[in-house]
């Protein structure tokens, strides 16, 4: 099993998934390594392959909403909406001011009880068991936000091509901010934590640390870039929904590693609760959602930034009750390269949480990864259609 | 008596959206604090009770699971989390698909929604763990492979796709 | 005889159990949860020894299958060495540093099963729990040398006679610092580190084998407190009915648990390996050597401090 190098050190492969601890969704990483250290991984997704984009393709389009929406449960508003944006870009379809700014609050919610789940998972994976608990506690403050406005803790049903389904009546809108004020106390307890405890720095300074270079050079997106410097965010870029009207910066930090993560995530957290209070207070009056006719044929391709990153949706019409083509981008699947240089000489004890610190979400990535006879091959545009593969 | 006091749960996700994952591990959390009914969750199928199943089952998954599940010591159970599991949910016609999950593994408690409450998946783990002293018990060594030796496995997915011969043209 | 050893090791697995049943519910309260029954140990236990027990493709089925034995059978003759209450001593001379053996003798199965498993994961672990071993172990022998050197004796039962932490209150601190790492929970919990290790040498273990191997823990972590209790706090206290002993000492071990392993596994994250040596080789082995260095010396500074108070 064990092969010894010219040092004494064992060399050992250890694999980390499909199913681990560490892992909430099913991955693989094979890694070799010599006593604590890692000297090579490889990693290898597909596990989770649903085969939506194809289902895509053979439901009309009412239903494709709610597939969307499955793609990943916790990006389960940032997939529908680059989805119902990308239909309503092709058949010009003018959305109301306040199923707009519905939609962001919904977005932003999700962005905060994304990056809470983020903390409370990070804790997890050093051990640090109470963080965990604390601010899941807190984030089911969150989950009854979402399920007082649209019924359901974890899918929204929110979107609708041409706006949206549930309105927030003035009631909501008042519980809504009194949890959000309470959500920033914790926020604030959440980052103290983060920033002054020693053993956290210990298990998270310098670990799993992306240079901005780096960063670019390999595509990394969302707060895994913005934690290297790359200063990107899809909604101060593209103003897509509501953002147009709002000014936000981008949050940054410098290092790249495991703290530096945790604190983008936080200040992003502590951003969007400004940001939603902002949303509540501004929510324009007038309809949540219009009627639409035919659906042209048409392409179109955008960007959202979902909590984990930049989310690409390519959308094309053909006039049937049918998409023609419906790829998906998710952030991990840009992320994913960004592992090879965190884990390089990393040891076997900083896997998990470098694993987590950029947010790994395999369930949107997987989108084709066709291993036949345990090699790696190309599918041709012809065998994709007719699901030959 | 014991076992219904003491459920340990291996979690295992084939392929879930993360919405039931999300879930499932929010059952920890202090609102709905599992540990009280003693349901703790291990890292190693040795050490479990309860196989809790979330997601439709992708062909990748397939063999990593029924691996899983050999290697949970009897008496064991197994609870499906969710829709997907139970009938494939949204996800019904795709060509990666296995599933449901009975059609892999015995299943004895279905706790449907999409995705359910945390106090359904722990009341559907409790129901489970209850039923466990009816089970077998089972005796002897059977020969089973190693935790790491089923991760490590290379996937060889046969292509004996069931959309080959069925699936119409692009569906329309 | 053998009245009071049934006794012994009966009060040594109910007490060891128990214990893990206040850490536990100690560490839900201050993670804002309602923790377990007192008893889940108890449930965990006889649940896992109903269990099947498989031994999967392992190295070396024979080591594999032995450690839990080995592990339990060390500690149910170290309970009966260590003396409960105001009972004494099975064995004479030396008993002291019997105990220290051991009292190694759990996390050395422990390394054995796990390598003996041929997983990569128990191999991490077993390797992990060496350098644990050798950390901990360090000041906490220099520390019972310190005492056994001042009380002149390895015998526990003349050790006991004084209350040591009023003479030597830096090995005693010392010592109590050992504690969560001799418990192996976090953030000592390297060896298992579930996230990390899936659960290390644990991890091909299932049923009765698991079940002894954790009880060999269990009974580790008891009877390490138990001895700092002996030796630190002495059993002068104990001169009521031996019911009422037997609870006040283990309400004292109790306490040790809650405050040195529980609430320190609820405040802080699982550090690394390479971690832990610098820890327990820094501080308190200093403290621990202070203390030998300043008795051999001739320094009572616990004298000097409270001599104005008569004490």
């Amino acid at each position: 099993m064990a092969e010894v190098n010219d040092r004494g050190f064992a060399k050992l492969k250890v694999p980390i998934g499909p199913s681990h601890p560490a892992l909430e969704e099913p991955a693989r990483f094979l890694f070799e390594v010599e006593g604590e250290k890692v000297i090579d991984v490889d990693y290898e997704i597909g596990y989770n392959h649903r085969s939506i984009e194809r289902l895509c393709q053979e439901r009309p389009f009412s239903k494709i909403v709610y597939l969307v929406e499955r793609i990943c449960g916790i990006c389960s508003h940032a997939h529908p909406l680059n989805h119902v944006e990308r239909v309503e870009d092709i058949a010009d379809i003018e959305v109301p001011e306040r199923a707009k700014y519905i939609r962001t609050i919904y977005a932003e919610l999700e962005r905060i009880h994304s990056h809470m789940l983020w903390a409370g998972i990070a804790g997890e994976e050093i051990g640090y068991h109470s963080l965990f608990m604390y601010t899941w506690r807190e984030r089911e403050k969150v989950m009854d936000l979402f399920e007082m406005l649209s019924g359901n803790r974890v899918m929204h049903g929110c979107n609708k091509i041409g706006g949206v389904k549930w309105n927030i009546s003035d009631e909501q809108a008042r519980s809504a901010l009194g949890v959000l004020s309470y959500l920033d106390t914790a926020a604030d307890k959440i980052t103290k934590s983060v920033l002054k405890d020693s053993s956290i720095a210990e298990r998270g300074k310098g670990v799993g640390c992306l240079s901005k270079e780096d960063a670019i050079r390999l595509g990394a997106v969302g707060p895994n870039a913005r934690a290297s410097g790359v200063a990107e965010d899809t909604r101060v870029m593209c103003k897509y929904a509501a953002y147009g009207d709002f000014d936000l910066e981008p949050q940054i930090a410098k290092d790249g590693d495991v703290v530096a993560q945790a604190l983008v995530r936080l200040a992003e957290l502590k951003q969007s609760i400004r940001l939603t209070e902002e949303l509540i207070a501004n929510l324009p009056d007038g309809p949540i959602q219009v009627e639409y006719g035919e659906i042209p044929p048409g392409r179109s391709v955008g960007r959202v930034e979902a909590p984990r990153g930049e989310l690409i949706h390519y959308t094309e019409t053909n006039g049937t009750r049918f998409f023609e083509r419906i790829k998906i981008r998710a952030p991990t699947l840009a992320n994913i390269p960004s592992y090879v240089p965190k884990f390089l000489g990393c040891q076997v004890a900083d896997i998990p949480i470098i694993a987590a610190s950029i947010d790994p979400c395999f369930s949107c990535s997987d989108r084709v990864t066709v291993i036949k006879d345990g090699k790696r091959k190309i599918v041709s545009a012809q065998e994709l259609k007719t699901g030959r593969i | 008596m014991f076992r219904a006091r003491s459920p340990w749960v291996y979690f295992i996700n084939t392929g879930s959206c993360n919405g039931c994952d999300i879930e499932v591990l929010a059952i920890q959390n202090p609102r709905y604090s599992a540990e009280r009914y003693g349901v703790l969750r291990v890292g190693s199928p040795r050490h479990a009770d309860v196989l809790v199943v979330t997601g439709p089952i992708t062909k990748r998954m397939e063999d990593r699971l029924t691996m899983i599940y050999d290697q949970i010591p009897n008496p064991k159970a197994v609870v499906a989390v969710g829709s997907c599991p139970t009938s494939n949910g949204i996800f019904d016609g795709g060509y990666s698909l296995t599933g449901p999950l009975d059609t892999v593994i015995p299943v004895d408690v279905y706790v449907m929604g999409c995705p359910p409450r945390p106090l359904n998946i722990l009341s559907g783990i409790r129901t489970a763990a209850k039923m466990l002293d009816s089970k077998r018990k089972g005796r002897g060594a059977r020969p089973t492979a190693r935790f790491d030796e089923a991760m490590s496995k290379e996937t060889v997915i046969d292509p004996k796709f069931r959309s080959s011969d069925n699936v119409p043209e692009a569906g329309r | 005889m053998i009245a009071s050893i049934i006794v012994a090791l009966v009060y040594a697995f109910v007490a060891a159990l128990l214990l893990q049943g206040i850490r536990r519910i100690v560490v839900a309260h201050s993670q804002f949860r309602k923790g377990p029954s007192i008893f889940q140990t108890f449930y965990d236990f006889f649940k896992l020894m109903g269990k099947e027990s498989l031994t999967p493709n392992v190295t070396s089925p024979l080591l594999f299958n032995l450690a839990p034995i080995l592990s339990v059978a060390s500690m149910l003759f170290a309970a009966l060495v260590i003396p409960l209450a105001a009972s004494t001593s099975a064995v004479g001379a030396g008993d002291l540093i019997l105990v220290i053996y051991l009292l190694a003798i759990p996390p050395i199965a422990l390394i054995l099963g796990g390598s003996a498993s041929g997983s990569p994961y128990g191999a991490i672990g077993a390797a992990r729990e060496v350098a644990l071993l050798i950390a901990y172990e360090t000041p906490f022998i220099v520390a019972m040398v310190t005492v056994a050197l001042a009380a002149g004796s390895f015998q526990l039962t003349t050790i006991s006679a004084t209350a040591w932490i009023t003479v030597l209150p830096l090995a005693a601190i010392a010592a109590i610092w050992t504690l969560p790492a001799a418990a192996a929970v976090q953030p000592f919990d390297i060896a298992e580190a579930e996230t990390e290790i899936v659960s290390g040498p644990y991890v091909e273990y299932s049923g009765p084998n698991l079940a002894l191997l954790q009880l060999g823990q269990w009974l580790k972590t008891f009877l390490y407190a138990s001895l700092i209790a002996t030796v630190f706090f002495g059993t002068t206290i104990y001169h009521f009915e031996p019911v009422i002993n037997l609870i006040i000492q283990f309400a004292i071990i109790a306490l040790l648990v809650s405050a040195f392993i529980a609430f320190w596994q609820a405040t802080t994250a699982r550090t690394r390996v390479t971690r832990v040596l610098r820890y327990y080789w820094t501080i308190p082995t200093m403290l621990a050597v202070a203390d030998l260095i300043l008795y051999l010396a001739g320094v009572r500074y616990m004298h000097f401090l409270f001599g104005w108070a008569g004490l």
